[in-house]
């Protein structure tokens, strides 16, 4: 009988051993958990911003810097910056930059989405904050898309729907609009939880103003940037552990690019800048003095360097484009036009420094030339901002549709990952 | 369904209890005393053959004289003593119990070529013979074992298991091995097969402890393997299960094969002492080729006179304004592109140095191992030690190892035996950072032109800067603190109960805790210009990882004959096993000076703390029924359960049935005359089901939501992996036949198997549009299939009085595909973490082998012969490639712009699984001296062989050479760049694994009872095409997908070994 006991005992245990039971991670929240805490909300809200300003912002500055000339390259071995710099066909559908920014601008509108489902749980004051940080960062991804490429997924899901850049740019201005009215009811308690820098207030009608520009809607366009106080200031920030990726992948780190040179900024021979231009030793610097190993500073001098979100610059220009936009049909704006670009070129109070320091506009008084004075302000003002690409296009400056080389790409592929798995992405552009 | 699953598996459980306590009954029998003397054919003692007595639970084994002593209790009658040994036939001896005599059974084995008679246990709960098996199985005894000249139990099983390919990754002393059984049979998870000691389920875990993660992250699986630990002196014998025969005991885990290992145990009679001491030398086996030609192209403003010589420091003495800073950055690769303008034409004349030497040396090392052995015949023990020390081949690097083992069975009551046995082992090591970064030994002389005399020291004696960007090779062997250390107990406690006569029940409690940590330490350095990315403001890491496992295992075993000619064995079990893991790390940069700890660094990069537990359980049955030792039949079931799973899907079933026919034991056979030469033909044959525990982790059916710091806040977002708690085990099905035949009086064997497995529910991380807001989903998509055949060719072809040759040859092959990746027809899952670090462009594509490489190819002529510009081409505004070079397919010149046009094509350029391996064992004697030989040989496979481009970028491989000797047109090496092809090498070797020379002493004086001394050479010869060390490689360690990838290792060693052992 011992035995039968002793051994029944042994396997008695067994069974008792044998339940399933729930492990819990201690180390991550499931999907489920975190919508149900407020604070769980501005965690991804912060987390918008650190994948937004991360290695995105360094994809937007890379693809639309080598597209323009603007850019480098050190090394070759850098494959996917060195498709980007050929361009063309060279820049296939799985270029890991393109599609990187891809993968990450819909995350963050992903995030946003989830942020704006659900901030209804959170306190009065922190709600508002909440909803107009989800509806800018949403709004900047889907700008940034209508950057590269063609069509746009506005809102995320199985097999989401494109709208035509335009579209999407119009949903990115209606989702800031929806921001703007949020923000006088924001609390002090939000802002305590996110990072410092994103002024709402000014950020959000600077973002449309680039946007109403990008669509040439000149009216809204100058309503928008009349908005902005030019003396505020909006930045992604950074610190020595959560970094500047340009400038430790590229400008610290010396072995993927630096600026091309210091004396074209990437412009063709009729728009070289004026040497004293007070931006080119701001952006750049003579390594040792050598001509040919100039290297970048600016926005990327450190890898906790700040980088603005806007430049006040920024709106002046657009104003001006605006105006000049307008006096082709009514030449009375065109004194308005080179008021607002005079304003940039002699600029030596600038928040972020941005001064070009160069004297008043002396050129030819037509719609052609001053336009062709803005284009090169902003190529000299937003120098490594991302937008070049787009500024190349809005311009009508030659591309490749007719073998034009100031850019070597109009619009991007769309990623094979999107192509491959979601039928509606639409046809890929030609160049 | 949930519910029906529950109550079945009740069920089940009940009717396995009704069952054990129906059989306890017992009857009081006489205790017998069997005796007796195990010798070979030579007359010689054979040690450790297992003795049991026929339809009886009473077993032990001889002890170093050959003698033996069994004690049971049996009533009087007739008994069959059976006596086998690894190598022997099985003996039968009868004999006839009168009340208490003791009876004498001696017995002279014969050897046995097939090992038919050998004992098994993978897949039973009691031993039976590889006779009855319907399954394939390979064993290893520990003379094979310790005649390989290597102390790491992986790679002393090379070349020894039919349908095992098994890889040393690198020479690191750090490095891992890979074991795959049949292929691999997991995309995400681990393709090792399950390790089993003594019953106890241990880890073989690959941790990196060592590594910055920052540097290393998605490269593959760097670490050691921790089978590492385990001491082959220690091991009796080694059975490993390549297939389906597991499924039964061993169900959700056995989807890789089995590897059971066995230690040495006490023995009857009086202590024995065995002590052996070996002295290793370890050298580079083949230095790389190196360009030692003085040119190198410069440009002609400063360098066109006289050889020129650069210092390690020329860099700081650069700041001098009087050399343009054009000239220091036209330093950096001149062979793919000047600072600027066109290629630089002009070539200077340099001294050039050979930095191999400064690197690597030849390494020594001893491994000391003593045992103590003896017992009684109720209490046996062994005693054993082990101290291993032994340097790398690179400057710097060694291993410190050390371990004690003690078993002890007890017997309790004359029905119950309990056994414990405990292993400590603590390992240390000295490391260099591994290959795949800029700043590993092998690396840093891969990507640094040996222009500058890297041994020049600066005024305070320190290194001095090579080229910008780079790391000199010395700071690296000098300078870099890198290491990790083990410790390790595997302990297990068992019970063995033969309640009745036809009853056994066994019980195993057994646990694995090892806790391995490790660090990196980059001090800051010492000169200008290097990258940021190689931490040039200094660097620490620190990792912990913690395991804990745990299993019971609880068996009973029931033993029928019926009609006189069927014998029937009815086993059920039940298992249960805990595991945690804990992983804890740090590191940071910007060190203050003096400080390695991570209290130094200004910088936190990550900190790591991630903990994860789970536990599995499961039931079997199996029924073994043996007709008149002619038919053998097996079938059997188990349900298993997992905490990995959702709650709704935890269970799952796995069945297996095989069976084999003995067909020579016929009365025809031998009426026939066939057993004259003819002596075994068996014809097996089995399928089974089994399944994959790590294909993902305990948390992944969820989305996850991961949060780190961002500028002093939380910051959370999801994982790009969208949850999917319906992902379930991967399901593999299994069948193999085959046929185990002898001849000519055992002195040939053959054997024989084929296998088809398919993994279905293959589990696959598949690809979303981005615009769903993740990338990707686990999903049970894919499909993939192993098939291939196993040939074993045994023999002695010459067995003579003072002369004998014996001679094993096997040959194995499997193909590989994978389909339904979810990506759709031809286009490629890349692997996409490790392509970023090694640029091998490892894929996972729809109806192709696992892991092939699918990139951009050589541009062909119309006739298939590779195609040469016939015109310069422009590689930029400024930059003209010379005619004569190759280019990819899909591109072409354009005549209008003389740039290169349009888009590179890719295809499958390579394949890292080999059409066939081969081993081939040969053993002469010649009175008291043996000479031993194996050759090793994997065929028809590629390397991608990273290292190769970078060498001819740098400017030190052989084509730059030409390149700047003009026998290659200017701009050959750059135009190459964009072809992947190029990096394609053919890794196919034939090695002379393993050759040594042992001369048995015999008994020397009173005290020492054996004495055998051997030298031995492993890794002496490498036959191959490779154009780099050795075509055997993993930079990506012990990764499942990306395999055969060469980015920097550090080569497998070529080692002498001088072995004495003696026995007193």
């Amino acid at each position: 009988m011992k035995r039968i006991f002793l051994l029944s005992g042994i396997f008695a245990s067994f069974f008792v051993a044998g339940c399933y039971k729930e492990y819990k991670n201690p180390g991550a929240a499931t999907g489920a958990e975190i919508l149900t805490d407020a604070n769980g909300l501005t965690a991804i809200a912060v987390g918008i911003q650190s994948s937004y300003s991360g290695v995105a912002l360094y994809a937007q500055v890379t693809i639309s810097g080598f597209a323009t000339k603007e850019l480098r390259l050190l090394n070759p071995g850098n494959t996917a910056e060195n498709d980007l710099l050929a361009g063309g066909a060279s820049v296939a559908n799985t270029n890991s930059r393109v599609a990187g920014l891809w993968v990450a601008m819909n995350k963050v509108s992903y995030n946003a989405e989830t942020i704006l489902a659900n901030a209804g749980i959170a306190p009065s004051g922190v709600q508002e904050g909440l909803k107009a940080y989800a509806y800018l960062y949403k709004a900047l991804a889907i700008g940034t898309m209508a950057t590269f490429w063609t069509d746009v997924p506005v809102n995320t899901g199985t097999n989401a729907t494109f709208s035509s850049r335009n579209a999407a740019l119009s949903a990115a201005i209606d989702l800031l609009k929806k921001g703007e009215l949020l923000v006088p009811a924001i609390s002090a308690a939000f802002y305590s939880k996110v990072p410092t820098g994103i002024d709402l207030k000014n950020a959000i009608p600077a973002l449309e103003a680039r946007y109403y520009n990008m669509l040439k809607d000149d009216a809204n366009a100058l309503v928008a940037a009349n908005k902005v106080d030019l003396s505020s200031k909006s930045w992604f920030a950074f610190s020595t552990t959560n970094t500047n990726q340009i400038n430790v992948i590229a400008i610290g780190g010396i072995n993927v690019y630096q600026p091309n040179d210091d004396i074209t900024f990437g412009l063709p021979n009729a728009l070289i800048p004026n040497p004293a231009d007070g931006r080119i030793p701001f952006y750049t610097y003579r390594n040792a003095g050598s001509a040919s190993d100039v290297r970048g500073k600016g926005f990327f001098q450190t890898n906790a360097s700040p980088i603005p979100v806007y430049l006040p610059g920024e709106m002046t220009l657009i104003k001006a484009e605006s105006y000049i936009r307008k006096a082709g049909a009514d030449i009375t704006q065109l004194p308005l036009a080179v008021t607002e670009l005079n304003k940039v070129l002699t600029k030596t109070t600038d928040v972020w420094g941005v001064n070009a320091n160069l004297p008043a506009y002396a050129g030819a008084l037509n719609v052609t030339a001053v336009s062709n004075e803005i284009y090169r302000n902003r190529r000299m003002e937003l120098f490594m901002s991302g937008l070049e690409l787009e500024d190349c296009r809005r311009f009508g400056r030659p591309g490749p549709e007719i073998n034009g080389t100031e850019r070597n790409k109009t619009y991007y592929l769309f990623p094979l990952a999107e192509r491959a798995n979601n039928p509606n992405t639409p046809a890929d552009p030609p160049f | 369904m949930k519910k029906i699953n529950s109550n079945l598996f009740n069920k089940i459980k009940v009717f396995g209890l009704v069952v054990l306590l129906s059989l306890f009954t017992g009857a009081a029998m006489a205790q017998v005393k069997v005796t007796g003397k195990v010798t070979d054919s030579k007359g010689a003692a054979v040690s450790g053959a297992s003795i049991t007595i026929k339809n009886e639970n009473a077993g032990t084994t001889s002890g170093a004289d050959g003698t033996y002593s069994l004690i049971s209790k049996l009533n009087p009658g007739k008994y069959v003593v059976v006596i086998s040994g690894i190598g022997f036939k099985s003996y039968e001896q009868k004999i006839t119990v009168n009340g208490n005599d003791d009876v004498t059974a001696n017995a002279s084995l014969k050897d046995d070529a097939l090992g038919l008679d050998e004992v098994v246990v993978t897949g039973q709960i009691q031993g039976t013979t590889k006779r009855q098996l319907g399954n394939a199985v390979s064993q290893i005894n520990s003379k094979q074992l310790t005649q390989t000249g290597s102390s790491n139990v992986l790679s002393a099983l090379q070349g020894k298991i039919a349908g095992a390919q098994i890889t040393q990754n690198s020479g690191d002393v750090g490095g891992s091995m890979t074991v795959r059984l049949r292929g691999v049979s997991t995309l995400r998870g681990s393709s090792e097969p399950l390790y089993i000691i003594d019953g106890v389920i241990v880890s073989n875990a690959t941790t990196n402890v060592s590594n910055a993660p920052d540097t290393y992250t998605g490269s593959g699986t760097l670490g050691q393997t921790r089978l590492f630990d385990i001491n082959p002196n220690d091991i009796e014998r080694i059975e490993v299960v390549n297939g389906a025969a597991a499924a039964a005991q061993f169900g959700s885990k056995a989807s890789n094969g089995v590897v059971q290992i066995f230690t040495k145990r006490g023995k009857n009679g009086k202590p024995q002492i065995n002590f052996t001491t070996t002295v290793m030398v370890n050298q580079l086996r083949k230095k790389q080729y190196v360009n030692m030609a003085g040119g190198r192209f410069e440009d002609a403003s400063r360098y066109t006179n006289g050889l020129v010589y650069y210092n390690a420091g020329d860099y700081n003495s650069l700041s001098d304004p009087s050399i343009s800073a054009n000239n220091r950055f036209s330093r950096l690769t001149p062979i793919l592109a000047g600072p600027s303008g066109d290629f630089i034409r002009n070539v200077a004349q340099f001294k050039r140095y050979d930095y191999q030497n400064d690197i690597f040396r030849t390494g020594i090392g001893s491994d000391n191992n003593l045992n103590i052995t003896g017992g009684n015949e109720n209490t046996q023990y062994l005693i054993a030690g082990n101290y291993f020390y032994n340097q790398g081949i690179i400057r710097n690097t060694d291993i410190n190892k050390y371990s004690f083992r003690v078993r002890l069975d007890q017997k309790v009551t004359n029905w119950l035996k309990a056994t414990v046995g405990i292993n400590y082992i603590s390992s240390k090591t000295s490391e260099k950072p591994d290959g795949n970064s800029f700043f590993s030994p092998i690396n840093s002389v891969n990507i640094t032109e040996n222009i500058y005399d890297i041994n020049k020291k600066d005024a305070f004696g320190k290194y001095q800067s090579v080229e910008p960007v780079r790391v000199n090779p010395n700071t690296v062997i000098n300078d870099i603190i890198q290491g990790q250390g083990t410790n390790r107990t595997i302990a297990d406690v068992q019970l063995h109960a033969t309640p009745t006569k036809n009853l056994s029940v066994d019980y195993i409690f057994g646990v694995d805790n090892f806790t391995t940590s490790g660090q990196q330490f980059i001090p800051f350095f010492s000169y200008p210009g290097v990258s940021s990315g190689f931490y040039n403001d200094g660097y620490t890491f620190n990792a912990t990882s913690t395991n804990n496992l745990i299993n019971h295992n609880l068996s009973a075993s029931y033993r029928l004959d019926f009609l006189k000619i069927i014998k029937s064995t009815t086993q059920i079990g039940f298992d249960y096993q805990y595991n945690s893991g804990r992983y804890t790390g740090a590191e940071g940069r910007g060190l203050a000076p003096f400080v390695q700890t991570i209290s130094g660094a200004s910088t936190i990069l990550s900190n790591t703390d991630s903990r994860a537990q789970s536990r599995s359980r499961g039931f079997f049955a199996q029924e073994n029924l043996n007709f008149d030792n002619k038919l053998f039949v097996t079938v059997g079931a188990r349900l298993d359960g997992s905490t990995i799973y959702d709650k709704a899907k935890w269970k799952n079933s796995f069945f297996k049935t095989s069976g084999s026919l003995v067909v020579s034991a016929f009365n025809f056979w031998e009426k026939a005359g066939l057993n004259n030469w003819f002596n075994t033909f068996k014809i097996r044959g089995g399928y089974g089901q089994s399944g994959n525990l790590s294909a993902f982790g305990e948390y992944e059916r969820f989305t996850n939501y991961s949060f780190s710091p961002f500028l002093g806040l939380n910051s959370g977002a999801p994982t790009g992996q969208l949850g999917n708690v319906d992902i379930n085990v991967e399901r593999q099905n299994e069948t193999e036949i085959g046929s185990d035949m002898s001849f000519l009086g055992d002195r040939l064997g053959i054997e024989f198997t084929y296998y088809s497995k398919s993994v279905k529910d293959l589990v696959i991380n598949r690809q979303l549009a981005p615009s769903s807001g993740f990338t990707s989903q686990l999903n049970n998509l894919a499909l993939m299939t192993n098939k291939g055949f196993e040939l074993l060719i045994k023999g002695t072809p010459i067995q003579l009085k003072n002369f004998a040759w014996s001679s094993s040859f096997s040959y194995n092959q499997n193909r590989n595909v994978v389909v339904n990746t979810g990506a759709g027809d031809g286009n490629p899952v890349f692997v996409s973490d490790v392509q970023n670090q090694t640029g091998a462009p490892a894929v996972v594509l729809n109806g192709q082998p696992i892991g092939v490489f699918y990139g951009t190819y050589y541009k062909r002529n119309a006739d298939g012969s590779i195609y040469t510009t016939p015109t310069p081409y422009k590689f930029s505004s400024t930059a003209n490639i010379d005619a004569g070079v190759n280019i990819p397919e899909g591109q072409s010149i354009d005549p209008i712009t003389g740039k290169l046009v349009g888009a590179a094509l890719k295809k499958v350029i390579g394949n890292p699984n080999p059409k066939y391996t081969f081993s081939a064992v040969n053993d002469f004697t010649y009175k008291k001296l043996t000479l031993h030989t194996q050759i090793d040989a994997v065929q028809g496979v590629d390397v991608f062989n990273a290292d190769r481009r970078t060498r001819q970028g740098v400017g030190i491989g052989k084509y730059a050479e030409d390149e700047i000797a003009g026998r290659l047109p200017r701009g050959w090496i750059r135009s190459m760049y964009a072809i992947e092809q190029f990096r394609i090498d053919d890794g196919s070797f034939v090695k002379l694994r393993e050759v040594g020379l042992s001369y048995d002493f015999g008994k020397l004086g009173k005290t020492i009872s054996n004495l055998t001394f051997s030298v031995i050479g492993r890794n002496l010869i490498s036959w191959d095409k490779f154009d780099g060390y050795d075509p055997e490689v993993n930079s990506t360690g012990n990764a499942t997908i990306a395999r055969n990838i060469n980015f920097g290792s550090v080569p497998i060693p070529k080692t002498f070994s001088f072995v004495l052992n003696a026995k007193f």
